[in-house]
């Protein structure tokens, strides 16, 4: 299906279609979104490393081949976007206090679950937290994610072991919201 | 490992952030600008055209000029 998609997108886009680029923004941009939202911990700096990954689509995507994977090459882009935007004076500094990062949802005590888990993500080392957020949030496949990263798929198991791992400890380590405390949730 | 994974599973149920809409519809007026070439009028590449053809009517009478056979 996102094969199918990516193909669609491509082929449209080879041909400066537009459409294509509309394609693929309606079925990455909100992944890639809080991806970058994650990753960053910064609103602001999701958005403009969004822009910046959609505008090199734009520029690059009519040279790009129909069978290449779409969704690996936005996430490879915005990625090395951060890590540059990092490198450079602008933005040194890693979030110390990250943003509210769930999305309202109706179910107000799965919100309180999943604040957890974004808290613990937010605390990570950026290593950790990219490779949890690519596969466990993404779920993009391991060999993709090894390519993306420029290690080997052995290396990758090693360090997503690490960072679930480290994952687990700072769950543990997170206070529990009061309201699950007063309904003895975990 | 995803779909057994307790950790991985409870990282999968986060939710998505849609980009504002102002966002998008910047990124989108931006990203059509670069994938449809602007289309110049007509008369400005005739203007072109005739502006590189009299320089180079003009270079070739002032190198004649130069030279008198």
């Amino acid at each position: 299906m996102a094969a199918r998609l990516d193909h669609d997108a491509l082929t449209l886009l080879r041909r400066r279609d537009p459409r294509g680029f509309e394609l693929a923004y309606g079925a990455y941009a909100a992944r890639l979104h809080g991806f970058l939202r994650r990753l960053t911990g910064r609103r602001e700096l999701a958005d403009d490393l969004l822009q910046h990954t959609f505008l090199r689509l734009a520029e690059r995507g009519p040279d790009l081949e129909p069978n290449s994977d779409l969704r690996a090459w936005l996430f490879a882009v915005a990625r090395n976007a951060y890590l540059s935007e990092l490198r450079s004076a602008r933005s040194k500094v890693e979030p110390t206090a990250p943003e509210e990062l769930a999305s309202p949802s109706p179910d107000a005590e799965a919100r309180l679950l999943l604040g957890d888990v974004e808290q613990a993500l937010a605390a990570l080392r950026l290593p950790d937290r990219e490779i949890l957020l690519l596969i466990g949030v993404e779920e993009l496949a391991h060999e993709t994610v090894a390519r993306l990263l420029q290690i080997t798929p052995a290396t990758l198991r090693q360090r997503l072991g690490r960072a679930r791992s480290r994952l687990l400890a700072e769950l543990e380590r997170t206070p529990r919201p009061a309201a699950h405390r007063a309904r003895g949730l975990p | 490992m995803n779909e057994r994974d307790p950790v991985l599973c409870r990282l999968a149920a986060l939710d998505v952030s849609e980009p504002a809409p102002e966002l998008t519809a910047q990124i989108r007026a931006a990203a059509t600008r670069r994938l449809v070439p602007r289309r110049v009028h007509p008369l400005l590449t005739l203007a072109v055209v005739c502006s590189v053809l009299s320089y180079l009517l003009w270079a070739t009478y002032f190198a004649s000029a130069l030279y008198p056979s």
